[in-house]
């Protein structure tokens, strides 16, 4: 497992662990009852507060994508699917928007936007 | 306490070659009176050992271990008093062993008279001078020791011009042989008192 | 929560220094770092709690127990790095570890050569000709080897170089996966704090100003820029401190959520500890 934080960003370092980590998730990357390290652990080896890699875990869980089990550790929570999927659909549909709110700032038509969206989509 | 007992000698060891050198030229400078110099030494540099822990603020560290204020004190104490009875012991020897190589008369009790003389001399100075140093730090106990020997000689020097001293002595006599077994006492005594004062000091101490 | 440390309303008066009622706690399993200016009072808290003060008002808790009854006991579970005090400048590593034995119930000698080995520091040689941060790692390391719960240090990594500054903090995150160990370190270098401390304690002129988890400080605490118009809208309830400056003002708020909503000012930024300090010092209300 892979985290990158950001110190400049501007998001705050718990955010950013939980977000990495719930993609993960979501992508199957971290698999349905999957060993999660220890809050302790996971703040040695990111260098970074006890605090904070606690906070992450306890949003994680209040959003229902870890669960702790007491004396064992945080293991990854049974996802439903669809409602993986749908955060999957929201982050595209998020980008998409924002890419629709700079052509109206440039006053690019949406038939441009369609072409472009078109060429991208054959070249993948 | 054996910890800090081993850190004194290990300074002590580090100037062991610097003392060695210092008794062999004081020997070879013809000095006759040895029967000062080891006992004296003795104490000389377990008082540099003060100095010593001052300048790292070892002092300040060792309370921070337990026990570090009792164990500073007893320490010094005890080191102290072993120490400056083997030099004493060592004196005695040597001096024993000068006189058999120059032949003529062995008075061993003259040599040991003396020796203990020097030694019940030496535990004065612990005896007084520790609370000092405890107290104010080695230089204003240095200090506090000239001031006090002056000060005994002045006013040994004025009492005896009415006190005939002779006569005092001889008033004393009625100890006999048992006077050396009342020094020990007195000696004995006035080092737990010693003793008692450092311990209340150190534990009170702030850095 | 569970408290290694608990400090309650010290007091101390000097000639030109007076500790006025500090008090915080140490969770256990955490660090904390002290910070404040110099003189603000950082060593002298920090003696009280070592037991080199013994003359002061108020009261120590260290895992529980009281420390003027239970020194002892305490000692032996404290770890002890201090600016400048230390074993005298002859002895070795070698004679620390034989007088350590002594000292401490539970010394590792094992532990200590550990350490030696993983510095490079030769047991023979005298501490006197240590570099001085050669003498900071075996300082930490005889605090270290005799299982401590309770690290303290005064200014753990002054004079260190960058690359030693990070293997003490690696140090001092290995410490605390014990959850039973907590570290009270005070320190200048920030950038350290910001990245390992849990929480932070802020003292100036004897008080402590705040005393919170570091995360707090640096998620919900910012700095916010603006002009004087600007800053007239402000109301006072809703910012710390000020200080104006020739171009603009610079304000502290500890309430960057809320602020956002309500204002809608340009620049609000992440606050560094060394902002922090010097807005809570310098700034006013």
């Amino acid at each position: 497992m892979e985290i990158l934080i950001s110190n400049s960003s501007g998001i705050p370092i718990y955010e950013q662990i939980k977000e990495q980590i719930k993609k993960k998730i979501i992508t199957q990357e971290l698999k349905s009852g999957e060993l999660l390290p220890s809050i302790r652990s996971l703040a040695k080896d990111l260098r970074c507060s006890v605090i904070t890699t606690k906070n992450a875990y306890e949003e994680l869980q209040k959003e229902g994508y870890i669960k702790a089990i007491p004396s064992k550790g945080f293991y990854v929570a049974n996802i439903n699917l669809e409602l993986a999927k749908e955060e999957q659909l929201k982050e595209v549909q998020t980008l998409l928007e924002k890419a629709l709110k700079i052509a109206k700032m440039y006053n690019i038509e949406h038939s441009i936007v369609k072409q472009m969206m078109e060429i991208l989509m054959e070249g993948d | 306490m054996k910890g800090f007992i081993k850190k004194d000698f290990v300074i002590i060891k580090s100037n062991f070659k610097f003392l060695a050198i210092f008794i062999v030229i004081y020997c070879l400078l013809g000095a006759s009176d040895i029967s000062f110099l080891l006992p004296f030494l003795s104490i000389m540099v377990l008082i540099s050992t003060f100095t010593y822990d001052n300048n790292n603020k070892w002092d300040a560290y060792s309370f921070t271990l337990p026990n570090g204020r009792k164990h500073s004190v007893q320490s010094k104490y005890l080191e102290t008093i072993i120490v400056i009875l083997m030099a004493s012991l060592l004196t005695f020897l040597i001096s024993v062993g000068m006189s058999l190589v120059h032949g003529g008369s062995l008075d061993m009790m003259n040599l040991a008279l003396n020796t203990f003389g020097t030694m019940f001399g030496i535990f004065l100075m612990e005896i007084f001078m520790y609370p000092i140093i405890f107290k104010l730090g080695v230089e204003k106990a240095r200090i506090g020791i000239l001031v006090l020997i002056f000060a005994l000689v002045f006013i040994f020097s004025f009492l005896s011009s009415f006190i005939d001293f002779a006569k005092v002595l001889s008033w004393l006599s009625f100890l006999e042989n048992y006077w050396v077994l009342a020094i020990i006492l007195i000696t004995t005594i006035l080092m737990f008192l010693s003793y008692k004062i450092s311990l209340k000091i150190q534990l009170k101490k702030d850095f | 929560m569970d408290y290694i440390l608990e400090v309650k309303n010290l007091k101390k008066e000097y000639a030109n220094f007076t500790l006025k009622d500090v008090s915080f706690k140490l969770p256990k399993g955490a660090i904390m770092g002290f910070i404040g200016e110099n003189g603000a009072g950082k060593t002298t808290t920090i003696k009280i709690i070592l037991d080199i003060i013994k003359n002061y008002q108020g009261e120590v808790t260290i895992m529980g127990m009281d420390l003027k009854n239970h020194d002892q006991e305490i000692k032996e579970n404290i770890g002890v790095v201090l600016d400048d005090m230390f074993f005298p400048d002859v002895v070795t590593p070698s004679d620390i570890d034989k007088i350590m034995k002594d000292v401490y119930q539970n010394w590792d000698s094992k532990m200590f050569y550990d350490f030696l080995k993983e510095f490079s520091l030769i047991a023979k040689n005298q501490i006197k000709t240590f570099s001085k941060g050669m003498r900071k790692k075996l300082e930490i390391a005889t605090a270290l080897a005799h299982h401590p719960k309770l690290l303290i240090l005064d200014e753990p990594t002054s004079g260190l170089d960058p690359v030693a500054r990070a293997e003490v903090i690696d140090l001092f995150q290995n410490f605390i996966q014990n959850e039973e160990c907590s570290v009270l370190f005070s320190s200048h270098i920030t950038s350290d704090l910001e990245h390992i401390a849990d929480y932070i304690t802020f003292i100036n002129n004897g008080e402590i100003v705040l005393s919170k988890t570091c995360d707090e400080l640096l998620n919900n605490y910012a700095i916010v820029k603006c002009g004087s118009k600007d800053f007239a809208k402000l109301k006072p309830d809703d910012y710390l401190k000020y200080r104006k400056n020739k171009y603009n003002y610079e304000i502290l708020i500890d309430n960057k959520k809320q602020f956002k909503k309500k204002y809608e000012l340009e620049i609000i930024d992440k606050i560094t500890l060394d902002e922090l300090m010097v807005l809570m010092v310098k700034g006013v209300k």
